[in-house]
């Protein structure tokens, strides 16, 4: 009693010693969306490849905290709607986020992409598939097959996991709503998993799931599934600044993401202690190097990216006019 | 749960029958200080700034400028989404109301059975509560495959932990008395049970269950992780494609799912209410041939009539979720895989700081809407305003803020505000508010009459009979109800992760999505051992007030 007594008051009184001395460290500068802005707010959606978001982020802040001299305060978001709401009451400067995102929040906000993943050297690597799969020894072997079958997806606001595929559907003679019998399940593991224990015919889901995530956590081994069907290339995951900031702050943000690679962002210390060594992907010119992890995928750089990278998705709305492609 | 002490033997003197020491009601300040406190430190760490909040009013309209005209899709399509959702919570809530009734019961310090079977109860209905259904779903997911099943079980499993927890709590706030005259009189302990404390509890019990499927349906946007869709999916996906004219249709239907939900309940706690009529209408059943039976009323009527209707939609909705159970002998070794990815759990500083920040952000609103929520409740309940209207129209009101789903209330502080903790404060205040209205309100109802009318017998004023009738008696389900609802916040803060204020909801989210179940498993012990502290504290409070 004695002591329950004695915990709260003190707790009481470190809280007002706090409140009364410190600031507080989710204070706020100067309010982004002015002309001259103090501080950037930054702000990152987790893509389903990507682990310990904030870390992986780190270096790519530093960077942008270097070319601006502003001080970047970083967000990790868990919903796109959260950002992009932000981003419509100009809140948030800058953002990474998914394509699809993009796509929706460039018809809100006053927004342009500035750069996007590149995951290797090779201009252009960052692009991602929709793969179709089925169990290994299906009779199903190419999209056409899939009439009347039933059909794991991931959810319908998924572009590698549901609206490309559909596209490809449509592109093949069936629609996608009638001709098969779609079942969301809700990620790109449990479409693959379910699809494995039989509780549809085949699945859809991102390239890099059925690549490098599954295998690496031991969900599939090799041989498991057959790929029946490549999507186009996608566009990856962009970063957004807000065209609200003074065109001086959008070049550094955005010289910020083009000058630096993994390597050239470690060789100048964006990320002391933190280093990795190149993977292998990048070729031998960069083998035993020291690498920043640069991103939520742990890209090689960032690509200068426009308007028109995201075409591939406009063609994706168009031709499947899908509920979450209409426009406000 | 707490660890019990051994009763001291009191020595026999006339002052051991004194009712209650002075010193017992510590707990009704110590407990309320403690929020303060955690308040303070929190308005502090939030960085709580009221005039952004005024600055971004017209950030705030335009949002809601831009869900306007309400759209409701396809009408048919919209409408078999909302049944799909009411069968598959109405069987994963019926599953465990039934469930829980006899977890309850051996939960409660009144049980008289073996200590270890109380202990049993006590620990499956903590655990049952702190797993968030998001686990459940996707462990689910791979014993019974994608659907309704999975996803109604999902929905029972975590839900057990708080019915199983609120009956416990009602069975204890039952005055001892008919239960040690019939238990006098020999009868077995099932005997006992019914007719002495379910008959007494049924109307808290009946609404509790009825708020859990209210809970369930909200909430079932959990069911899109096992591909059984339904409309908090369809919710999920119009938010998250920016079509607020969907969003705003569907919120309005659920609202008068909802809406139509609290009138159930508030008509069936009429109906099963057996003493709200005490000395105010003839409780003498009607004379039968044979004297010991009892005959019918239309008390007894409706009670029956009820049972009878609740137990024919439970069975109609567990026809809609079956399930082939050829399928469990396929998916043993992945399920089995899975569990193997819980192990070893990964307690890092990211969950630690989640845990914390939810922690501190669940307190702080739970203080806000503690003191929201009671203001609603007493202007609500009839003891110290009787004015319909203005009752009905509070229990609305309560209804419809709970309709609109965290995240949108999220999204709309973040327009105004920026992300960041302040928003997601702002969010959770507003369910800590509803759940707390809620709960004060149906406790309020519940106090038992029979000492109020005696008050009012010897001319007390309302306030008066309020003070020293009504108050006692609602002090350990205030109490109570708080840690409770802090409990649930804890829970419920995902919203957190909306505005990008962390918390451990978006640490459980991002390991889920990310296959990191280690990671996932160092969430749950976290919230495991908080919630058993926040019980322990609970507990600790009713044996000093009750």
């Amino acid at each position: 009693m004695r002591l329950a007594l004695s915990l709260t008051v003190s707790l009481a009184a470190v809280a007002l010693v706090a409140s009364g001395c410190a600031e507080s460290p989710n204070a706020r500068g100067g309010s982004s969306g002015s002309d001259d802005p103090s501080e950037l707010v930054f702000a990152v959606v987790p893509t389903e490849d990507g682990e310990d978001l904030a870390k992986s982020f780190e270096p790519v802040v530093a960077a942008i905290e270097k070319k601006t001299g502003l001080d970047v305060s970083m967000e990790t978001v868990s919903s796109n709607a959260g950002v992009i709401e932000a981003q419509v009451a100009e809140r948030v400067d800058v953002a990474v986020y998914g394509a699809f995102s993009y796509y929706l929040a460039q018809d809100v906000a006053d927004i342009s992409p500035v750069a996007i993943d590149q995951l290797t050297p090779d201009p252009g690597s960052g692009t991602v598939n929709s793969y179709g799969v089925v169990k290994a020894g299906s009779d199903i072997s190419s999209i056409e097959d899939l009439k009347g079958a039933d059909v794991c997806f991931t959810d319908p606001a998924s572009t590698t996991g549901y609206l490309a595929a559909s596209a490809g559907l449509i592109e093949a003679g069936l629609d996608p709503e009638k001709d098969i019998n779609p079942v969301f399940a809700g990620g790109h593991d449990t479409a693959v998993t379910q699809m494995l224990a039989g509780d549809c015919d085949a699945a859809f889901a991102a390239s890099t799931f059925i690549d490098d995530i599954l295998p690496a956590k031991g969900v599939i081994k090799e041989g498991d599934v057959t790929k029946i069907w490549t999507s186009d290339g996608l566009p990856g995951s962009p970063m957004v600044v807000g065209n609200w900031l003074p065109e001086d702050v959008r070049k550094d943000v955005t010289a910020a993401m083009t000058d630096y690679d993994a390597v050239s962002a470690a060789e100048d210390g964006l990320c002391e202690g933190a280093e990795r060594e190149a993977p292998a992907p990048w070729g031998e010119e960069y083998a035993g190097k020291k690498a920043c992890e640069w991103g939520g995928t742990g890209a090689f750089a960032f690509e200068p990216a426009t308007d028109a990278v995201f075409d591939p998705i406009r063609k994706i709305c168009d031709v499947t006019d899908a509920d979450v492609c209409r426009e406000e | 749960m707490s660890v019990s002490t051994p009763v001291r033997p009191a020595p026999v003197t006339s002052e051991a029958r004194e009712p209650r020491p002075p010193r017992a009601a510590v707990a009704t300040w110590l407990i309320p200080l403690g929020y303060v406190a955690v308040a303070l430190f929190g308005t502090w760490w939030i960085a709580i700034d009221l005039a952004a909040l005024r600055d971004g009013a017209s950030d705030i309209s335009r949002l809601l400028a831009r869900m306007v005209p309400v759209t409701f899709g396809l009408v048919p399509a919209l409408l078999g989404l909302v049944l799909e959702t009411l069968w598959i919570a109405l069987a994963g809530t019926g599953i465990a109301a039934l469930v829980s009734l006899p977890l309850a019961a051996a939960a409660s310090r009144d049980f008289t059975g073996p200590k270890p079977v109380q202990w049993l109860a006590r620990g499956l209905i903590v655990v049952t509560r702190a797993v968030p259904s998001l686990v459940f779903a996707i462990v689910f997911v791979r014993i019974f495959g994608l659907g309704p099943f999975a996803g109604a079980l999902a929905i029972a499993f975590h839900s057990v932990g708080m019915i199983a927890k609120m009956m416990t709590d009602v069975f204890e706030e039952l005055t001892p008395a008919p239960r040690e005259s019939i238990d006098a009189v020999g009868s077995s302990r099932l005997q006992s049970f019914v007719a002495t404390t379910l008959s007494r509890a049924m109307p808290s019990v009946s609404s509790l269950v009825l708020y859990r499927l209210d809970i369930n349906i909200r909430a079932s946007a959990v069911l899109g992780l096992v591909g059984a869709g339904g409309i908090g999916v369809a919710l999920q996906t119009a938010i998250g494609s920016l079509n607020y004219h969907l969003a705003a249709g569907i919120i309005v239907v659920i609202a008068v799912l909802l809406l139509a939900l609290e009138l159930i309940s508030f008509l069936s706690q009429r109906a099963v209410a057996e003493h709200a009529h005490d000395g105010t209408v003839a409780e003498l059943y009607r004379r039968t041939p044979d004297p010991t039976r009892p005959g019918w009323n239309r008390g007894r009527a409706l009670r029956t009539g009820s049972a009878v209707v609740f137990a024919g939609a439970l069975l109609f909705a567990l026809t809609q979720v079956r399930f082939d159970p050829g399928r469990l002998s396929r998916s043993w070794q992945s399920t089995l895989d899975l569990l193997a990815g819980f192990v070893p759990p990964v307690i890092d500083p990211a969950v630690v700081t989640g845990i914390f920040e939810s922690l501190v952000m669940a307190l702080t609103a739970t203080t806000v809407g503690v003191v929201a929520g009671l203001v609603i409740a007493v202007l609500s309940s009839p003891h110290l305003i009787r004015f319909a209207p203005l009752s009905a129209l509070l229990r609305i009101l309560v209804v419809l803020i709970r309709s609109v789903p965290d995240v949108i209330y999220a999204l709309v502080f973040v327009a105004a505000l920026g992300l960041g903790p302040f928003a997601g404060f702002l969010a959770l205040s507003i369910s800590c508010t509803a759940l707390a209205a809620k709960f004060f309100t149906d406790s309020l109802e519940n106090v038992d009459p029979a000492p109020l009318r005696a008050l009012e017998a010897t001319g007390a004023s309302r306030l008066q009979v309020f003070v020293s009738g009504v108050w006692p008696r609602f002090v350990p389900s205030l109490i109570g109800n708080s840690l409770f609802t802090s409990d649930l916040a804890l829970r419920e803060s995902a919203v957190l992760g909306i505005v990008g204020a962390g918390g451990v909801g978006f640490v459980l989210q991002e390991s889920v999505a990310t296959l990191d179940y280690g990671t996932t498993a160092g969430v749950l012990i976290c919230l495991v051992v908080v919630v058993v502290a926040l019980e322990a504290v609970a507990r600790w409070a009713r044996k000093k007030v009750i």
